[in-house]
């Protein structure tokens, strides 16, 4: 079921192409965050067991706008959640959009997990995972199985597109925060 | 923030402001599948 000797012959990674698409789109580039979605492509370490990295990737970004500091943070958790100077809205903001972004991805792909959301756009099968990546009949996959590249632009491609996508409209929704 | 990406910055959020919304989608999404797609 390990499918990274495939991903170090060709180095993509859905999560980082996501925030950098994002990021450039906007005007938001930070390379911490970006930095810190490398190990979340294809489900967390290209598992495929976990979300779907540009979903991750996208949330990441929704968090770098509108998540709570780590000022923010330590203050809010010296204040009781009654106090009626705790605006409890402010500090979940940013759950509300990771939540819709999630929302899309279940109404679009039914799935929020790598594995799903890629079995949806390029129809992978627990099958093809199961070839070894030296296996000589793997030569048949695309003719037996018929599939598209997984990061062609039609493939995985188009669900980095469409996370970049919706995130932005939610940006451009919620007013682009001055300092970032 | 390094100079250059502080600009960088700057120059994208000036785009955004004179581009409309559906550009702007467009553009994310473009950028999005071709930075997917170039590794291959």
């Amino acid at each position: 079921m390990n499918w990274v000797p495939n991903m170090k012959r060709e180095l993509p990674d859905c999560c980082q192409s996501t925030i950098a698409a994002i990021q450039d789109t906007i005007g938001c580039r930070n390379d911490d965050i970006f930095r810190a979605g490398c190990l979340l492509a294809g489900g967390l370490g290209f598992s495929s067991k976990g979300t779907c990295g540009a979903l991750v990737g996208a949330t990441m970004v929704i968090g770098q706008l509108y998540g709570r500091t780590r000022a923010e943070f330590d203050f809010d958790a010296k204040r009781k959640i009654d106090d009626p100077d705790f605006d409890v809205n402010a500090a979940t903001k940013g759950w509300e959009v990771a939540r819709e972004l999630y929302e899309l991805f279940l109404i679009n792909y039914g799935s929020c997990i790598c594995f799903d959301v890629s079995d949806k756009v390029i129809g992978r099968s627990e099958v093809e995972l199961l070839i070894r990546p030296d296996s000589p009949a793997k030569s048949q996959i695309s003719s037996k199985i018929g599939r598209l590249s997984y990061h062609s632009k039609e493939g995985c491609g188009s669900v980095v597109g469409n996370a970049a996508k919706w995130a932005a409209e939610i940006i451009l929704r919620e007013g682009i925060p001055k300092d970032i | 923030m390094p100079k250059a990406k502080a600009e960088e910055n700057n120059y994208n959020k000036l785009e955004v402001e004179l581009m409309n919304k559906k550009d702007i989608l467009e553009k994310a999404y473009e950028l999005g599948a071709e930075y997917e797609a170039r590794a291959t």
